[in-house]
């Protein structure tokens, strides 16, 4: 009789080794974090008593809560770039979901007031000429539903971002001011945190008016609906993405000047086409098939051509 | 209105001459010359490009300050067009219908009243149109292996444009808006090289694999009057060459 167990009994035994590893390795628990459904999201200094909602989700399979530590799912805001496993001191804890809640999949939203973020630790909001980056984090513990299952760390793959920014970008500078006809086009450079840049125009006749707004990338705005031979000062401003506005640009001076076209040209020199006052130029081969069809039916009819 | 009937008629005819013998076919027994090798043709299509000059300085006489030659400095456009025809009768030749669509577009600087370059820029651009009949004679190259093809076509046209300063229409002296449409007619002729001789092979290869029959580079001239059959106003005749390349399937 030999000791060595049976060859058919060791292959059950690895076939079971081998199923119990791959449920363990191919179920894996993933947390997704978002704040108001976006993973970067900026606050400006009259925020204060604004809510934010941070959402969560939870899925896998074949997993449940580690029995453990951390059995429970922690979200937490941080100053810091990288998260750990639990809130560090000053960091702001945005709620917590506990393993009964939840079995292989689940998901959820917390709130969470602008004025609790962890820049505000040791102050109040509102901060003056603060810009500064904080991270929400996660962290739980998930065990394979199969016996024998380690613990595994769950994490959120992308780290949203809440930017509280007070700052008002620098004041853009108006490089120069090109005349057109009835416009102004104004060349600019913006720093690279503003988003937008807004026109303020004013003749000499009265206060500054507020202009188009566009986005500041393009390094040219133009103001259009002028006079013709009046001089305008013209002036931007930026804004980033948080709203702050910058301090006015230099101002300068343009004047719109009369220029001519090809058409005006055209018809300056007697052209005898009006081009489209009513009938847009997709209508005329309508208008000529009406036409057509009318001079036939009046030539079957005899009527008049 | 004479002058109308005139082309009209003529255009008419043109067309009628070319598809008169494909009413007599029925679908699917097209005659074939003897001895063309290959799937049945049905189809041709062909992309072209040209320099295009407008002759809209034609209505002030060709005068000195005439606008287009002062704005554009009397230079050409680059024309690009396509088009497309249904083959209709193959025998002493390949006779069918087509359309075509074509864009072009010249830019220059507006100017001031001191007549120096303004800051910005004005425009005209154009899409060409064209509905015509066309009759290609290919029996000398499919029969005796002669690689040219003389053909024709003749049609309507229609032309739409319109003229931009800076990023908008223009605007009219009556407070339109500078775009519209011009009608016309045109015929064309050209000649094409039929590639196919020179990688036989490789034309079949291209007849089996993708139902291209046959391969062409053609040059031709273009006659065009587009002036609402001579009725005044914006003239957008033309008189160019175009080339390009053309597919038989």
């Amino acid at each position: 009789m030999s000791l060595r167990p049976p060859i058919s009994s060791i292959r059950v035994a690895l076939c079971l080794a081998a199923l119990v590893t791959a449920a363990g390795a191919g179920a894996q628990t993933t947390l997704t974090l978002n704040v108001n459904n976006g993973t970067a999201v900026a606050v400006a200094k009259d925020d204060c008593t604004r809510t934010l909602t941070v959402n969560w989700a939870l899925a896998g399979t074949g997993q449940s809560g580690c029995s453990g530590d951390h059995a429970d799912l922690q979200i937490w805001v941080t100053n810091n770039t990288t998260c750990g496993l639990d809130p560090a001191s000053g960091d702001t804890l945005v709620g917590t979901v506990l393993q009964s809640t939840w079995t292989t999949t689940g998901s959820g939203s917390f709130p969470l007031t602008v004025s609790s973020l962890p820049v505000f630790a040791g102050g109040t909001c509102p901060l003056a000429d603060t810009q500064k980056d904080m991270k929400v984090c996660g962290y739980l513990k998930t065990a394979p539903v199969v016996l024998g299952g380690q613990c595994q760390e769950v994490k959120p793959a992308t780290l949203p971002t809440i930017t509280y920014d007070s700052q008002a970008p620098a004041a853009p500078v108006i490089t120069s001011v090109v005349p057109q006809d009835k416009a102004l086009l104004i060349n600019f450079t913006a720093s690279t945190d503003s988003t937008l840049v807004k026109v303020a125009y004013a003749s000499a006749l009265g206060p500054y008016n507020d202009g188009p707004s566009g986005p500041a990338a393009t390094g040219s705005i133009k103001l259009d609906g002028l006079d013709n031979g009046v001089t305008y000062a013209v002036l931007i401003y930026a804004e980033d993405v948080a709203g702050n506005q910058s301090p006015a640009s230099n101002a300068e001076a343009g004047t719109p000047v009369q220029s001519y076209g090809f058409f005006e040209k055209y018809q300056q020199a007697g052209g005898q086409t009006q081009g489209c006052a009513a009938a847009p130029a997709g209508a005329l081969p309508l208008l000529a098939l009406v036409w057509m069809s009318r001079r036939r039916r009046s030539m079957l009819g005899g009527g008049r051509s | 209105m004479r002058a109308i009937r005139t082309a009209a008629a003529a255009a008419a005819l043109s067309l009628g001459a070319l598809a008169g013998p494909a009413w007599a076919q029925a679908p699917g027994t097209v005659e074939r010359p003897p001895g063309e090798v290959g799937s049945e043709r049905t189809v041709g299509v062909e992309v072209k490009l040209g320099g295009f000059k407008p002759l809209i300085d034609r209505e002030f006489g060709n005068a000195a300050g005439a606008p287009y030659a002062t704005t554009f400095n009397d230079s050409s456009m680059l024309l690009f067009e396509g088009s497309g025809e249904r083959q209709l009768y193959q025998a002493m030749g390949t006779a069918g219908v087509g359309v075509s669509a074509g864009y072009a577009e010249k830019y220059a600087p507006a100017v001031l009243e001191t007549g120096a370059d303004a800051a910005e820029s004005t425009s005209l651009r154009l899409v060409p149109l064209s509905l015509f009949g066309v009759y290609r004679f290919d029996y000398a190259a499919h029969v005796w292996g002669i690689p040219l093809v003389p053909y024709v076509k003749a049609g309507l046209r229609y032309t739409i444009w319109w003229c931009s300063k800076g990023a908008s229409l223009e605007s009219t002296t009556d407070g339109g808006l500078a775009i519209g449409g011009r009608f016309g007619w045109g015929f064309t002729g050209g000649l094409s090289l039929l590639l196919d001789v020179f990688e036989p092979r490789l034309a079949r290869d291209f007849d089996t694999d993708a139902g291209v029959n046959h391969s062409y580079l053609f040059a031709e001239f273009n006659f065009a009057d587009v002036n609402n059959f001579y009725s005044g106003g914006f003239d957008l005749s033309g008189r160019y060459f175009t080339f390009g390349i053309a597919f038989e399937i």
